[in-house]
């Protein structure tokens, strides 16, 4: 809210500068976002002037020419295209050689005397916008009628003054009124909260009134109305008045309407003044009927809702209660009898009504944060003398319906001594509490040893626990008083989590080369759904855009365009991954927490000594296995060819961990990436991070002593057989040693003794240590439809040296078992 | 026979001479091998007479370890020249730069709101996590906020049904942890945040911390001392922090902490004691327990530690901008 240093201070004029006010206000709560003056050009040498007469420009139709008087005694002739000036009114003369700032351009121009078509204009008569006071132009910034010409108009306007704009917080609706932040300043600087007295009651010149009836009290529990006959519309409103609105934000539109504007800056009551003319019969505060519709003053037609609160008259509904009121009962330049409303809406009725017509104004502002539900007399009494006293009338009685029962309850609230400091940690003394309170209008209403009881002021909403009240003596002490202390701490240990595992996974892969990606978890649609056609994602209902419509059910789209984005600002190489959430909707929501990444372009940087090589499946793949060790250990993992829309069919494999998928891994499709228009192939995993298994602790193995012996195997099979079947094979091949000097229990027994493990004794004993794939060659001369495979092969045993014959008879088990299971052939 | 003195002296200057080590080793066998000269001469000491060996086998004897000596010497002598040549051979250019991968690096939030949940885990904070899509429960009513309450129209919403929204705040993690554990707690909750919101200083996708901190006797003066200890790690030491009065539904007294910068305060993280009606929501005595919550905005203390203006950038994903961090 933007309010005026001045009209605060004629409420609470504490000893303190601008600066010392605005750094009260932020630390009582009420942040200052800023301070500017009142005027923000300067305006010295600028005066009132007074049009004595005014002539057509005898050779331009929208011109005239007036007579300014100037100062006491002088006049000179001033040339305007401005409408609407009257003789014997002042507005703001700025004599020649005066230089003001452009409010366009903001440079200084200086005023010279000129000729326009013939005719010499002397200085000239400015508008707001001129003197930079507010946007409009078109019309001549009118001064009150009894200036006296060559005032300055500095003073004229008291424009010594600074606006304040504070970012007020919802549950400070008493704050939206010079009342309220003058009882706030009066608090902080410990001065007794003085307001002016309020208006004395205005005593009815005649009987006419509306009869007002509440059909939905829940909504609106009082209402007060009255009848002004007779006044005077044509009247400006002073000087005075236009500018603390125009200070404080708001424009000025025709008197009653300013001072019922003013009402609600000054009391914090938003009022609305009705043409009574244009009103028929009794005036009825309902909820909106079926099919009901009304104009608004901002000249929308709107449909209401049933639930809209509205103020009806006999025939329709003529304001939407606490938002705006209806266009055909507007006050107008015609208008004579006003009807003027000063009621309370209850919070509920009118949050988030407003918003959900998309308007947003200073009465619902303040209705849907809370108004003081016992102002609305004194509003009303407020306005009538203002306008009595600035455009005359004869006023009517004061109507006033009230439903008592469902006004707000005052509440009492208990405050133990103990908890100001329980809940602080400071002790602050009692009388201080009690002082603050109080200046803030909260009553004492009973006290004991053990509590004390407030009541709270009917202009406080947010007052209902010990804990606010704590707050209130808070924040008027002073948080920066409130010495910090150290927490003492009961301990716990905890378990390596989630985290932490996540956290070596990404160190793993930003070795690798990863720059980590953070991309928006709501994607386009369009992309999306041509990765995952057959996945259903979770739409948003009020997307910002459609790149940002669905939730995203992997990080591979984000991946992407970012991918995208990078590739068209040259980068040749990107590797990036990301960790999050992604969203499916499987029955219910599900939220798997995910690892994903992307590689595109060469294995390793451009460098200079070595192979400048483009990545393949076979090194994403060995980024996956690189990340699945640093989150589980060793573990064995299967790939299983995989057919899904998103990646290339003969290279996409889903990633199986004890028969469960926990990832994919493969190509970008190529139709996709040529849709995306990404020129060479693009490389994804993803790793589904709750499905991955836990990292045990490793259990120490015996390491032989004895020397290994290494043979290399060529085999020969159909090109069709994925080389994890022939390692399968291999393994599952349970190797006889060929020892006829020793039985088969003595060599248990040798094992056993060596080992140390009795329970290993049962088990076959592993001769075979390491298998490795050595090389994989299709061509000449292996036959077409055929490969070749490499293999090496480690044998070791625990209880004695390997000898040559028992691994050649090892070797010709093995080879056996790949003709029988595989029809390998060994390659000569 | 002559004196071994002149076999000596040649012997020694074709040691001497020698180039390399193959050389050396001619010398040596031309002289001490099984056919050399001093073995020769040594073999005619038994045809001498009698009193005459000792003396002449003690002075082939002597010449013999000479020589022996100057061959060692002319070796060691002849490897080191040869080390040093080789070492002169292969010299490289220790500046070309490094090969194989290069790292990348981590995300300046991440590495921001690592740094955070550092310093919290470090005094006994746990870190929880929860999800992102959440209803209107645990995001708001829970938290003290009610349907219609103007603190929602603070939070511009996504939604995905009539109950159903994407967090606007780690808050609901708050309620869920709690909903399951007993005081003592001190946990963090980090993670991303949505509103419907765009423009320099506003992403419709952002990261929160929620800090709380609930067991009996816990004062806002704890929280002051926290939230201060926290400012002076993230932002160095001496860093002006204030504390000033706010509102939010979930705490009584709130406050909004403020770091002084180069043009005046900025604003840093929201706090306060949590409110008596979340603790009696989640099952917890307000009347013997009191707790403390914070929650701070990542990207906008990121942006304060290393001079970042548009907050959109950490989403574009830009290389040029990543590695920087790196």
């Amino acid at each position: 809210m933007k309010f005026s240093e001045q009209w605060l201070r004629e409420w609470v004029d504490p000893p303190v500068s601008t600066h010392e006010l605005a750094d009260q206000l932020t630390m009582l709560g009420m942040e200052v976002e800023e301070t500017a003056p009142a005027s923000p050009g300067d305006l010295d040498g600028v005066v009132a002037g007074r049009v004595e007469a005014v002539e057509k420009h005898p050779r331009a139709d929208k011109l005239i020419v007036c007579t300014v008087r100037k100062d006491e005694g002088s006049s000179v002739t001033v040339v305007t295209g401005a409408p609407g000036v009257e003789v014997g009114r002042c507005y703001p003369y700025a004599g020649v050689g005066l230089a003001l700032t452009d409010p366009r351009t903001y440079r200084q121009k200086e005023i010279e005397e000129k000729k326009i078509r013939g005719v010499t204009s002397t200085g000239m008569l400015c508008s707001a916008a001129e003197l930079n006071l507010s946007d409009e132009a078109d019309e001549l910034f009118l001064l009150d009628d009894d200036a006296l010409p060559g005032e300055a108009l500095s003073r004229l306007m008291q424009l010594d003054d600074r606006i304040l704009d504070v970012g007020l917080t919802p549950n400070r609706g008493d704050c939206l009124s010079i009342n309220g932040i003058a009882r706030e300043v009066a608090v902080v600087n410990r001065l007794r909260f003085e307001p002016p007295p309020a208006t004395p009651p205005v005593p009815a010149a005649h009987e006419d009134a509306r009869a007002v009836s509440l059909a939905a009290p829940d909504g609106c529990p009082r209402y007060v109305g009255r009848v002004i006959n007779n006044i005077d519309i044509s009247r400006p409103s002073p000087l005075w008045l236009r500018e603390k609105l125009r200070r404080c934000g708001l424009r000025c539109l025709n008197v009653v309407v300013d001072i019922t504007n003013y009402v609600m800056l000054e009391l914090g009551q938003p009022m609305h003044a009705f043409d009574n003319d244009k009103l028929n019969g009794a005036i009825c505060v309902r909820y909106a009927v079926a099919g009901e519709g009304i104009t608004l003053l901002d000249g929308e037609s709107r449909a209401l809702p049933e639930s809209t609160l509205v103020i009806a008259d006999a025939e329709q509904a003529v304001a939407m209660a606490g938002v705006m009121g209806g266009m055909g009962s507007a006050i107008s330049g015609t208008t004579r009898h006003v009807f003027l409303e000063s009621a309370f809406f209850t919070p509920l009725v009118v949050a988030g009504r407003a918003r959900s017509f998309g308007l947003h104004t200073d009465a619902s502002h303040r209705f849907e944060r809370g108004v003081d539900f016992m102002l609305q007399r004194r509003a009303m009494e407020r306005a009538t003398r203002l306008i009595l006293d600035i455009c005359g009338g004869e006023p009517g009685p004061v109507t006033e319906a009230v439903a008592a029962e469902a006004l707000p309850k005052q509440q009492t609230v208990g405050l133990r001594p103990a908890a100001v400091a329980g809940l602080l940690g400071e002790t602050i003394d009692m009388q201080e509490c009690l002082r603050i309170l109080t200046c803030l209008g909260l009553e004492e209403t009973a006290s004991n040893t053990s509590s004390r009881d407030f009541r709270v002021p009917s202009h406080r909403f947010d007052i209902t626990l010990e804990a606010d009240l704590v707050e209130e003596i808070a924040r008027v002490y002073g948080y920066r008083k409130i010495r910090s202390a150290q927490p003492p701490a009961r301990l716990n240990m905890r378990r390596t989590g989630f985290r932490e595992r996540l956290e070596q996974m990404r160190r793993v892969l930003v070795q690798r080369g990863y720059q980590e990606a953070i991309t928006y978890s709501f994607v386009s649609h369009t992309l999306q759904s041509r990765l995952f056609p057959e996945i259903d994602s979770i739409a948003l209902l009020n997307a910002i855009s459609s790149d940002m419509e669905r939730m995203r059910l992997s990080v591979w789209p984000g991946l992407l365009t970012a991918l995208r984005y990078n590739l068209n600002r040259q980068q040749e190489r990107v590797r990036l991954f990301e960790t999050g959430k992604v969203f499916s909707r499987n029955g219910k929501i599900q939220q798997l927490q995910v690892i994903g990444g992307l590689s595109y372009g060469t294995v390793a940087p451009e460098q200079w000594d070595a192979p400048y090589e483009s990545g393949n499946f076979y090194d994403i793949k060995s980024d996956v296995e690189a990340v699945l060790t640093a989150c589980c250990g060793p573990v064995s993992l299967e790939y299983r060819p995989v057919a899904v829309a998103a990646l290339h069919q003969g290279k996409a494999a889903e990633i199986l961990c004890q028969g469960q998928q926990i990832g994919l891994v493969g190509e970008l499709h190529p139709a996709i990436q040529s849709g995306l228009e990404i020129e060479r192939g693009v490389y994804l995993f993803e790793l589904f991070l709750e499905r991955l298994p836990g990292r045990g602790q490793p259990n120490y193995e015996e390491i032989s002593r004895f020397p290994v012996v290494k043979r290399d195997l060529s085999v020969v099979i159909d090109e069709k057989i994925p080389i994890a079947d022939l390692l399968q094979c291999i393994d599952s091949i349970e190797l006889k040693l060929d020892a006829p000097e020793l039985s088969e229990q003595e060599i248990q027994a040798a094992e056993t003794y060596i080992t140390g493990k009795e329970s290993e004794a049962s088990e076959a004993p592993n001769y075979l240590t390491d298998l490795e794939l050595i090389d994989v060659y299709q061509g000449e001369p292996v036959a077409a439809g055929k490969k070749s495979v490499t293999l090496g092969l480690t044998f070791q045993r625990f209880s004695d040296t390997l000898m040559n014959r028992q691994v050649d008879s090892m070797v010709s088990q093995i080879l056996n078992s790949l003709r029988e299971e595989l029809d390998a052939q060994l390659r000569e | 026979m002559s004196d071994p003195r002149d076999l000596l002296e040649r012997a020694l200057k074709e040691v001497a001479g020698s180039e390399d080590e193959r050389g050396l080793d001619e010398v040596r066998i031309r002289y001490l091998g099984k056919w050399g000269k001093v073995t020769e001469r040594l073999k005619q000491v038994g045809s001498l007479p009698e009193a005459d060996r000792p003396a002449a086998g003690e002075a082939v004897n002597r010449a013999k370890q000479q020589i022996q000596e100057a061959i060692d010497r002319r070796k060691t002598e002849l490897q080191q020249q040869e080390l040093t040549e080789r070492l002169g051979r292969e010299k490289i250019d220790v500046t070309l730069p490094a090969r194989g991968q290069s790292a990348g690096g981590l995300h300046p939030v991440t590495l921001t709101l690592q740094e955070i949940e550092r310093l919290f885990v470090e005094i006994g904070f746990a870190v929880v996590d929860g999800p992102e899509i959440e209803d209107d429960y645990h995001n708001f009513a829970a938290l003290n906020i009610p349907e219609h309450h103007p603190a929602r129209a603070m939070h511009d919403t996504f939604y995905c049904n009539a109950d159903l929204l994407l967090r606007t705040h780690t808050s609901n993690v708050q309620i869920r942890y709690m909903n399951d554990a007993r005081p003592p707690l001190r946990v963090i909750a980090p993670g991303r945040v949505y509103r419907c919101d765009s423009d320099m200083t506003h992403t419709p996708m952002f990261h929160q911390v929620e800090g709380i901190m609930v067991d009996e006797g816990v004062t806002f003066a704890h929280l002051k001392w926290v939230l201060e200890e926290f400012a002076e790690h993230i932002f160095g030491a001496g860093v002006n922090t204030r504390f000033r009065p706010s509102y939010f539904p979930f705490t009584e007294p709130s406050a909004e902490v403020d770091i002084l910068g180069d043009n005046g305060w900025l604003e840093i993280l929201g706090c306060g004691m949590v409110h008596p009606v979340v603790l009696e929501n989640v099952g917890i005595d307000s009347g013997k327990y009191s707790g403390f919550a914070f929650g701070m905005g990542v990207e906008r203390i990121a942006m304060l530690r290393y001079g970042i203006t548009d907050i959109r950038m950490f989403f574009e994903n830009d290389l040029r901008f990543l590695h920087q961090f790196n």
